[in-house]
C-alpha cells in the first residue's frame, strides 16, 4: 500500500467501524479500528446478544482499499466495464450496505467479481475484500447457506488471506445459524480454526461454547470456555465476549476456573478501557446468579467489582487517551481541508464522527457510576449478602459493620445495621449484639422492624442473664410500646428479671399484676409457675402450698406440674411437726405411676428413696422392707431422664445401700446395666471402675474384661471418642495380676489382652481399633515395666499413622507426636500435633497440640515462632500443660538469647513450687547455661568468674536435689563438670567427673556412662 | 478443513509489547533508550536499530508470568527471601515495560519492595520504591511505596504507629491491592501481639485480628485472588483457635480455590484435611 491510496469504506449501522491507513513521518499507522458497540450501559441483552455479536466480529475492519485503476481487457460474454462503472459499482455496494441493503450488495459485488475476475488482471486484494464482503453481506442479510458458500469460496481463493479467520469465523456462524446436526459440526470445525488466530480466540471460543451448549455437550463447551482463560481481551467485542463467558463460567458451576478467568480480566487493556460499563455488567450478572441461588459464582463476581473511585480513575485514564485520539484526528481533519477536493479522504472525518459518540458513551457509563454515591455500599450489601447465604457469617458481619460505619448515610446503612443484628443473633454474640440493638434503636426509632429488634434485644439480654437490666429494660419497653401485642411479655420479664435475681419481693407483685391484667395470655402458665416458685423460695410455705395448688388445679397436666408435685412433697419433707411419709409416698407414687417421663421424675424418685430410707419402725421385716423400696426408687431414678447431678446422687446412694448389705454382685450388676444402657454417660469411668473392682473381689476379672470390652464397642472405632483411653487403662489394669512384674508372663497376658480387645473390635475393625489395640499393649508393656517393649508399640503406632493422623484419637495423636518428636522426625510430629490442635482444641488434650508445634519449632531452631506458639498458648483458654508451655516458652526466650526475660522467667519457675522436679532441674541448667554464655562474652576475668561460679551453683542445685530424674540429675552433673573446667578447677572438674561416673541411681544415664568412661 | 485439539491455547508465549499498529515487540528484543525503544534484534515487525516511541505502545501480550505469583505466595507464606530471589528478574527484566498499560513490572516491583521491607533491606526497598513512583501513573508517591514503608517500621517504632500507618492504608481512598496488603499485614501485625490477661480483651483482640484478614477478601477483594486464598487460610486459622470449625472449613475451601494452583491452596487443602 503506498500513499495517496483510495480508501473505501463499508459502514454498519449496527456499529461503527473506522479505519485509516496512513504512512506519516516516521510514525507508521497502518491500521486502526475502533468498534463502539456501546449503545447503552445494558447495551448487550440476552435475547440479541448473538447478533450484535455477528456484526462485531465480522465487521471488523470491512475495509476496501481499491486503487482506481484502468478497466482490464474485457473477456466475454461480459461486456467492457469503465473505471467510472466500476467505480459507480463500488459506490452502489457501499450506499447498499449503509442502508441495510443486503441483497442489492450481493449483487453489486458479484457483478464486480463478474466485470474485475479472474484473470482479468485485477489487484488480488480488490477480489480478496470482494470475496470476504460477499460473505458477510450475505450472512448480515440472513442468508446463511450463501455465507457459508461465500466464506467457503473465500478460503478456497485466499486459505491465508488477511481475512481468513473472519472468514473462518463468518462460515461457522453461518453453519450454525443453518441448524443442522451436519452444519454443527461444520462450524465446530470452522470455529476451531478461527480461535487459532489470537485476535478472534474469544469470539470464536463463545460461539463454539454456546453451539456445544445447544448440542448438550457440556464438557466439551467447559474444555472451550476454560481455554478462554488464557486468552487477550482487548477490543470491544473480546470485552463484550469476556462478560458473556464469565456468565457462562459462572452458570457451568466451575469456581476454580471463574475465579481465574475473574483474575485475569481484572488487567486485560479491553476491560479497563471499557471500565465502567464492565462494572456495571458483571454487577448484573452477580444480581443474576443470586436470584438463581448460586452465591458462591456471585460472590467471586462480586469480589471483582472495584470502588467507584477505582472506576473512576481507571475509566478517565482511558477516556483521555480518546480524547488525545480525537485531537489528533481534529488536526488531520484541518490538514484535510487544505487538499484539493478530489484528493480528500473522508476517512478522518468518518473516524471522528465515530469516536466522538463513543466518549459520549463512556463518559454516560462513568457519570452513571458516579452519580451514584451509594455505589460501594451497595457493592459491599452484596457482598454482604452473599456471605451470609454461604454461611460466612464473619465475612458478611465485616461488609455490613463497614456499610454502618463509613457509609453511615448511605440507603443501605439501616438494612446493613439489621442484617447485622440477624447475624449476631445467629451465631450468638450476645454482648456485640446487645450493642447493636441499642444503636439500631437509637437511630432507627421509627423503622418499621424496630419493636422486633427490642424484643429480640429483650431475649438476648435475658440470655446473658443481667437481671437488673434486663428488669428496667422491659420496663423500658412496657412504657414505650404501651400498646404492644407483647406488652404481656414485657410485664412478663420484669417479673421473671426480678425472680432470677432473687428479688421474690419484687417479683411477686408483678406476677399477681400479670395474673390479673393478663388471664389469656400464653405466658400465664409460666406465670403462675414463677409465682409459686416466688413463694417457695421465700420458705413461705403456706402461700407456696396455695400457689403450687392453684398451678395444679389449671394445670394438672402442665409442664411444671411434676416439678410442683415434687416442691409440694419436699415441703411435706421438711414437716417437722408431722410426719408425712406416707402422704409423699402416695403422691410421688401416684404421680410417678402415671407420669414415668416426666422432666422431674428423677427428683421425685431421690425423694421418694430418701422417704423410705428415712421412714422408722422398730421392725427389722418393716425396715429391710423400706430399704428395698428405698433401692429400687433409687434405680428408677438411675434410669430415669436426669441432669447428671441427680443420676451421680442415686447412683451413688443405691451404691451405699448395696454396699451396706455386702451386696457386691448387686453393685457389679448395676454399674454393668448402668455402662451398658448409658454408654456415653460421664459417669460411665466411675462405673467401669466400680465393675472391675467387684468383680475382682469375686475373683471373675474374666467377667469385668468382657463388661469393659463391651463398653469399648459402639467407641473403639471412633478416633473422636475421648474416653476409650481410660477404658482402656482399666481394662489393662483388670488383666494384670497383683504380683511383681517378674512373676508376670507378658507374652500370656498380652495375648489375653488381644482376644479381649478384638471381641471388641469385631466387625468394625480399622486404623484406628488397630493402634488402639496397640496402645492397650503398650500400656500393659508400661504397667509391667517393660518400656523398651511399651515404646516399640507406641513408636508403631506413630510411624505407621503418621501420613494419616487422623485415624489417631487424642490421647494417641499426643503420645505419637511426642514419640515422634523424641526420634526428631520433626514434619510427622508436627501432623500430630496440628491435627491435636486443629480438630480437638475444646477436648481434653487442648494444650497438648500448641505444646508440641512449639517444641517442634524449638527443635527446628526456630525459637521466634515457638515464642509465639507458647506465648499464645500461655494466653489462650486451658492450661492442662501450663508447665510444658512455660518450661518451652523459657527454651525459646533462652534459644533467642532475651537474657533478662529468660533469666526472669527460669528463677519464677524454680522458685514456684508447681514446678519442682523435673521442670525446676532443666529451668536451673538453663540458667546456668545463659551465665555460661555470659561468661564466655566477659570482658574481665573476675565478672567470668562469678558469672561461671554462679553457673555452677545452679548445677550443683540439680544433681543434689533431682536425682529423681536421672536424666536431668546427670546432665547437672556434667555441665557442672564442664563450667568447672571453664573455671579452670581441674580437680573440681575430675571430681564432679567421677561422682557422676560414681553415682548408683545415674547409672544407666548417657552422661553417666560417658564419665565411667572418662573418669580414672 | 481441518480437526484440530479442542484446547488452542498455545504454549506460553514470550511477552511482547504491542503498539498502536497492531505490530509487536517482544520484551527481550528491545532496550530503554529516552522516551523510545531502541530494537536490539530483528523481529518480523521491526528491524534492528529501528527507534519506537514509547507512547505508541498501547498493551503488554502474554501470560502473566508464573513468577509473579509464585513470589507473592512466598511473600505472603513469610519467606520474603525466596520471593525476592523470584521477583528480581522480573524486575530487571521488564522494566522497559513500566510505562505501558497491563505491564507485570509494576506489580512485581511493588511485591518486591513489600518483600524488601519484610526484610528489612532498607536500601532495596527505597532505591525500587523511588523507580515504582516515577513509573506509577499516580501523583507523588505511589502508594505502595508507602506500604513498604509502614512494613519497614523498625523494631523501635510502637506498636500502636506501626498498626495506624497500616489501617490507614487499609482505606477506600487507596487502590484495592494496596488496601488488601495493608490489611493482610495489619492482620499479621495483630495476630503477632501479645494477648490481654483478661479473656474478654484477649477474645477482642483475636476478633480485630480475624476482621483484618477478612477485610482482604471482602473489603477490598479486586487486590488478587492469591492475597485473597492467603488471607482466608490465616482467618481460618482464628476460627478454628475459636472452635468455629464449620466457619473455617468454609474459608478453607474458598481459599483452596482462590489460591488455585498455589502453595497457599496445598496448606489449605493440608489443613482441611487436618480439620475436618
Amino acid at each position: 500500500m503506498t500513499k495517496g491510496q483510495k480508501i473505501w469504506f463499508f459502514k454498519s449501522a449496527d456499529f461503527l467501524t473506522l479505519s485509516i491507513n496512513r504512512l506519516d513521518e516516521g510514525f507508521e499507522w497502518e491500521l486502526i479500528s475502533i468498534n463502539y458497540l456501546f449503545e447503552s450501559l445494558n447495551m448487550i441483552r440476552l435475547s440479541d446478544k448473538t447478533r450484535v455479536l455477528v456484526c462485531a466480529v465480522l465487521c471488523l475492519a470491512p475495509v476496501m482499499h481499491l486503487e482506481a485503476q484502468a478497466p482490464a481487457a474485457p473477456a466475454a460474454p461480459v461486456a467492457p466495464i469503465t473505471g467510472s462503472a466500476l467505480k459507480a459499482l463500488f459506490t452502489d455496494a457501499e450506499a447498499a450496505f449503509a442502508a441495510k441493503d443486503y441483497p442489492t450488495v450481493v449483487k453489486k459485488i458479484e457483478e464486480l467479481l463478474k466485470h474485475l475476475g479472474p484473470n482479468k488482471g485485477a489487484d488480488p486484494d480488490t477480489m480478496e475484500l470482494l470475496y470476504f464482503n460477499l460473505g458477510l453481506a450475505n450472512i448480515l442479510g440472513g442468508k446463511n447457506a450463501e455465507a457459508e458458500a461465500g466464506f467457503g469460496e473465500y478460503l478456497k481463493r485466499f486459505p491465508k488471506g488477511q481475512f481468513a479467520s473472519r472468514s473462518f469465523l463468518g462460515l461457522g456462524r453461518a453453519a450454525i445459524d443453518q441448524k443442522t446436526p451436519e452444519k454443527n459440526e461444520v462450524a465446530i470445525k470452522a470455529l476451531k480454526i478461527a480461535a487459532l488466530d489470537p485476535k478472534f480466540r474469544s469470539e470464536a471460543g463463545l460461539w463454539l461454547g454456546q453451539l456445544y451448549i445447544e448440542m448438550s455437550k457440556r464438557d466439551e463447551a467447559m474444555t472451550v470456555f476454560k481455554g478462554l482463560i488464557g486468552s487477550d481481551v482487548r477490543t470491544p467485542q473480546q470485552t463484550t465476549a469476556a462478560v458473556e463467558v464469565i456468565s457462562l463460567l459462572a452458570e457451568g458451576g466451575n469456581l476454580v476456573d471463574l475465579i481465574k478467568y475473574l483474575d485475569r480480566l481484572n488487567n486485560q487493556s479491553g476491560i479497563r478501557n471499557a471500565y465502567a460499563w464492565y462494572a456495571s455488567q458483571v454487577i448484573v450478572r452477580g444480581d443474576t446468579l443470586m436470584g438463581a441461588k448460586s452465591y458462591d459464582a456471585a460472590l467471586a463476581i462480586y469480589r471483582t467489582v472495584p470502588t467507584r473511585s477505582q472506576i473512576s480513575s481507571v475509566q478517565k485514564a482511558s477516556l483521555q487517551t480518546l480524547r488525545n485520539d480525537v485531537k489528533f484526528l481534529e488536526e488531520r481533519v484541518e490538514a484535510e481541508k487544505a487538499k484539493e477536493p478530489e484528493k480528500r479522504s473522508t476517512a478522518v472525518v468518518e473516524m471522528l464522527d465515530n469516536l466522538k459518540p463513543a466518549i459520549e458513551v463512556a463518559e454516560k457509563s462513568l457519570a452513571a457510576i458516579e452519580e451514584k454515591a451509594d455505589f460501594d455500599a451497595a457493592i459491599l450489601m452484596r457482598r454482604g449478602r452473599a456471605h451470609y447465604y454461604l454461611d460466612r457469617y464473619e465475612e458478611a458481619l465485616v461488609a455490613f459493620r463497614t456499610i454502618r460505619d463509613k457509609y453511615s448515610a448511605s440507603g443501605e446503612a439501616k438494612a446493613a445495621a439489621y442484617a447485622e443484628i440477624i447475624i449476631l443473633n445467629k451465631v450468638q454474640n450476645l454482648s456485640e449484639l446487645m450493642k447493636l440493638c441499642d444503636e439500631y434503636l437509637k437511630k432507627y426509632p421509627d423503622a418499621e422492624n424496630i419493636e422486633q429488634v427490642a424484643t429480640l434485644a429483650g431475649e438476648l439480654l435475658v440470655q446473658t442473664g443481667k437481671w437488673d437490666q434486663i428488669g428496667k429494660f422491659y420496663k423500658g419497653l412496657e412504657t414505650k410500646f404501651p400498646a404492644s401485642t407483647n406488652i404481656d411479655r414485657y410485664v412478663f420479664f420484669q417479673g421473671v428479671a426480678h425472680f432470677m435475681d432473687a428479688n421474690f419481693k419484687e417479683s411477686t407483685p408483678i406476677f399477681t399484676r400479670f395474673l390479673k391484667d393478663f388471664p389469656d395470655s400464653p405466658l400465664i402458665e409460666k406465670a403462675l409457675y414463677y409465682m409459686a416458685m416466688s413463694h417457695f423460695l421465700s420458705n413461705e410455705y403456706k402461700k407456696s402450698i396455695a400457689s403450687i395448688t392453684a398451678y395444679l388445679t389449671r394445670f394438672p397436666e402442665g409442664d411444671f406440674a411434676g416439678d410442683l408435685t415434687y416442691r409440694l412433697a419436699f415441703i411435706d419433707f421438711n414437716d417437722k411437726d408431722v410426719d408425712q411419709s406416707n402422704n409423699i409416698i402416695k403422691v410421688l407414687s401416684a404421680f410417678l405411676s402415671e407420669h414415668p417421663e416426666d422432666a422431674a421424675a428423677g427428683s421425685m424418685y431421690c425423694l421418694l428413696a430418701d422417704t423410705y430410707k428415712d421412714k422408722k419402725t422398730d421392725k427389722q421385716e418393716e425396715l429391710d422392707k423400706f430399704q428395698k423400696e428405698a433401692l429400687e426408687a433409687y434405680k428408677k431414678a438411675v434410669w430415669a431422664e436426669n441432669p447428671d447431678d441427680v443420676v451421680q446422687y442415686a447412683l451413688e446412694s443405691a451404691t451405699t445401700i448395696l454396699s451396706g448389705n455386702k451386696d457386691y454382685p448387686g453393685i457389679a450388676a448395676l454399674h454393668t446395666e448402668f455402662v451398658q444402657k448409658k454408654p456415653n454417660s460421664p459417669l460411665i469411668l466411675n462405673s467401669i471402675s466400680q465393675i472391675a473392682k467387684m468383680k475382682a473381689r469375686e475373683g471373675k476379672s474374666k467377667e469385668a474384661c468382657e463388661i469393659i470390652a463391651n463398653a469399648l464397642k459402639p467407641h473403639i472405632a471412633n478416633p473422636a471418642s475421648e474416653q476409650v483411653e481410660y477404658l482402656i487403662d482399666e481394662l489393662v489394669k483388670a488383666i494384670v495380676p497383683r504380683k511383681k512384674a517378674t512373676e508376670v508372663d507378658l507374652d500370656a497376658l498380652d495375648k489375653e489382652l488381644v482376644e479381649v480387645l478384638n471381641v471388641a473390635v469385631t466387625g468394625q475393625a480399622n486404623a484406628t481399633t488397630t493402634a488402639r489395640i496397640n496402645y492397650a499393649q503398650a500400656r500393659m508393656a508400661q504397667l509391667l515395666k517393660r518400656a523398651d517393649r511399651a515404646n516399640l508399640y507406641l513408636l508403631g503406632i506413630a510411624t505407621r499413622n503418621a501420613k494419616d493422623p487422623s485415624v489417631l484419637s487424642p490421647a494417641l495423636l499426643s503420645e505419637c507426636g511426642e514419640i515422634l518428636l523424641k526420634q526428631g522426625n520433626l514434619d510427622d510430629a508436627q501432623a500430630m500435633f496440628s491435627r491435636l490442635n486443629d480438630r480437638y482444641r475444646d477436648g481434653m488434650f487442648a494444650d497438648a497440640g500448641p505444646v508440641g508445634l512449639g517444641n517442634i519449632a524449638l527443635a527446628r531452631k526456630k525459637p521466634e515462632e515457638a515464642l509465639e506458639i507458647f506465648d499464645k498458648a500461655l494466653n489462650g483458654a486451658g492450661l492442662s500443660r501450663y508447665k510444658e508451655t512455660t518450661f518451652g516458652k523459657l527454651q525459646a526466650l533462652a534459644a533467642l538469647e532475651r537474657d533478662d526475660e529468660a533469666q526472669k522467667l527460669a528463677l519464677e519457675i524454680t522458685g514456684d513450687k508447681m514446678f519442682r522436679g523435673e521442670f525446676a532441674g532443666k529451668s536451673y541448667i538453663i540458667l546456668a547455661d545463659i551465665l555460661r554464655r555470659q561468661a564466655k562474652k566477659a570482658s574481665d576475668e573476675k565478672t567470668k568468674r562469678e558469672l561461671l561460679g554462679q553457673a555452677h551453683g545452679y548445677l550443683q542445685r540439680v544433681y543434689v536435689a533431682n536425682l529423681s530424674v536421672p536424666e536431668v540429675a546427670a546432665e547437672a552433673y556434667w555441665q557442672a563438670y564442664e563450667t568447672a573446667l571453664e573455671l579452670k578447677d581441674a580437680s573440681l572438674a575430675m571430681n564432679t567427673l567421677r561422682a557422676l561416673a560414681a553415682h548408683p541411681k545415674l547409672k544407666n544415664t548417657d552422661r553417666a556412662k560417658k564419665a565411667v568412661e572418662m573418669a580414672p | 478443513m481441518v480437526s484440530l485439539p479442542l484446547s488452542w491455547v498455545s504454549a506460553a508465549e514470550p511477552l511482547k509489547i504491542v503498539f498502536k499498529n497492531g505490530k509487536s515487540l517482544p520484551i527481550s528484543a528491545a532496550v530503554l533508550q529516552g522516551a523510545n525503544l531502541l530494537v536490539k534484534t530483528t523481529t518480523p515487525d521491526f528491524i534492528e536499530g529501528q527507534s519506537v516511541s514509547l507512547a505508541s505502545a498501547t498493551h503488554i501480550y502474554g501470560d502473566r508470568p508464573e513468577a509473579l505469583d509464585l513470589g507473592i505466595v512466598l511473600l505472603l507464606t513469610d519467606k520474603p527471601e525466596e520471593a525476592e530471589k523470584l521477583l528480581e528478574p522480573i524486575v530487571a527484566e521488564q522494566k522497559i515495560t513500566a510505562s505501558i498499560p497491563g505491564n507485570f513490572w509494576l506489580e512485581a516491583a511493588r511485591v518486591a519492595v513489600i518483600a524488601y521491607a519484610v526484610n528489612k533491606n532498607t536500601n532495596k526497598a527505597t532505591d525500587l520504591g523511588k523507580e515504582i513512583s516515577v513509573a506509577s501513573t499516580s501523583q507523588g508517591v505511589d502508594p505502595f511505596v508507602t506500604l513498604g514503608k509502614a512494613v519497614l517500621m523498625s523494631s523501635l517504632t510502637s506498636y500502636g504507629d506501626k498498626e495506624s500507618s497500616l489501617r490507614s492504608l487499609a482505606s477506600d481512598k487507596m487502590p484495592a491491592d494496596v488496601a488488601a496488603y495493608a490489611s493482610f499485614y495489619r492482620g499479621n501485625l495483630l495476630n503477632g501481639a501479645k494477648r490481654d490477661k483478661e479473656p474478654e480483651k484477649a477474645l477482642e483482640q483475636t476478633m480485630a485480628t480475624l476482621n483484618a484478614y477478612l477485610s482482604v477478601s471482602t473489603l477490598y477483594p479486586s487486590g488478587s485472588r492469591i492475597l485473597n486464598g492467603a488471607a482466608e487460610l490465616k482467618a481460618a486459622d482464628i476460627l478454628i483457635s475459636l472452635n468455629r470449625r464449620p466457619e473455617a472449613i468454609t474459608l478453607l475451601n474458598s481459599a483452596v480455590r482462590d489460591a488455585d494452583g498455589t502453595l497457599i491452596a496445598e496448606e489449605a487443602t493440608n489443613r482441611l484435611k487436618s480439620v475436618k
